[in-house]
């Protein structure tokens, strides 16, 4: 069954990233909310691409950050090609399309 | 509400014992569960571990002790607890240290228990 | 889909009051139905009334209300986590002996067993940290 994992601490926190890691599944998403859209920055990604990828994981994780969220910010213009901007719509369909969240904070 | 043996709620916890009434909530969430005859597994990963040291005195400091309450869980049907392993290693935590006996998971089978589940809850 | 929403945060010192709103009223514009919203630990602080933000500023509470009023919402604060942090019917308010209850009656308190159930009903839960 498929999980999309929510992340919404900033940078500063390294543990909830490192935990949506590690209870990765194939096929699970990952959804950045609240300030962990800080994570799309240039200097921050990298980092959050080092904290998910630990396991050496089969697939990479379909990465999403809200919208509303990074546009509210002031980071609209730096997210990373391979992160996929959704609006609250796109989070509902995210959760509708998963079989269950959960949520790292 | 009739008990429901198809679904499986795991229940994750990770915050320390006193940095905020989190865990304390969490535990009663889990007697909750318990008093409906959930089938609810317990996780305890990051900072929980320090949840389950047996020798807490918290009085002086005005709290509850936490691991007084997770002793009684088994007493309310909750039988089924993990730890993440690499927590207790990082914190130093032997078993003798714990109040509960508790099966030590890694991450993979952690991964397999979220994917299992039907629902989570994090505290 | 049937959802139930877990909101965990306060107003003011977490975003999540308010991303959880905003869910909510997406999730009912999609067409879903929402089981319950269940507002836990600091969440609770969600159904104060007596809350009185700068006119400048989203009053959480009232957004609530309004939705609960739309959609028919069941809005359940847990009973401890709000009586301890002062969020109050006025059966409790009575039974404490506090001189006023500050509920928004959109909001009902009651016991755990509502979150429990609320899982138990609903296919999908997502909660909203602190």
């Amino acid at each position: 069954m498929k999980t999309l994992h929510i992340l919404n601490k900033s940078p500063k926190h390294a543990f909830p990233a490192s935990q949506c890691a590690r209870f990765y599944s194939q096929h699970d998403s990952i959804l950045l909310i609240e300030d962990a859209v800080y994570y799309t920055l240039p200097t921050t990604y990298p980092l959050f691409l080092a904290i998910t990828e630990l396991r050496a994981l089969p697939t990479k994780p379909t990465i999403y950050a809200l919208k509303e969220d990074i546009d509210a910010r002031g980071i609209s213009e730096t997210t990373p090609n391979d992160v996929k901007l959704v609006t609250y719509e796109g989070f509902v369909e995210l959760t509708a399309s998963h079989d269950k969240s959960a949520s790292w904070y | 509400m009739t008990p429901n043996t198809h679904k499986t709620l795991l229940v994750i916890l990770s915050q320390s014992p006193y940095s905020s009434s989190l865990a304390r909530e969490a535990v009663d969430y889990c007697l909750a569960a318990a008093a409906f005859e959930q089938n609810i597994q317990l996780l305890f990963i990051g900072d929980a571990v320090l949840q389950l040291l047996n020798d807490q005195q918290p009085a002086n400091i005005s709290q509850k002790n936490v691991a007084k309450t997770l002793s009684a869980l088994p007493i309310y049907g909750i039988g089924n607890f993990f730890v993440d392993h690499e927590a207790l290693v990082r914190y130093g935590l032997s078993d003798e240290q714990l109040c509960l006996p508790i099966r030590k998971v890694t991450p993979r089978q952690m991964a397999d228990m979220l994917a299992n589940a039907t629902h989570t809850l994090n505290f | 889909m049937n959802y139930s929403i877990v909101v965990l945060g306060a107003p003011f010192s977490s975003p999540s009051a308010i991303t959880a709103l905003n869910f909510t009223q997406a999730l009912l514009t999609q067409g879903h139905t929402v089981f319950r919203v269940f507002f836990y630990h600091e969440g609770v602080h969600c159904a104060n009334q007596l809350s009185t933000p700068q006119q400048d500023e989203i009053n959480l509470t009232n957004q609530w209300q309004t939705l609960k009023k739309q959609h028919n919402l069941d809005l359940v604060v847990c009973i401890a986590a709000g009586v301890k942090r002062g969020v109050l019917d006025q059966s409790e308010a009575n039974r404490h002996e506090k001189p006023c209850s500050n509920i928004n009656d959109a909001f009902d308190l009651s016991g755990l067993g509502q979150l429990v159930e609320a899982t138990e009903q609903s296919d999908r839960v997502v909660t909203f940290g602190p």
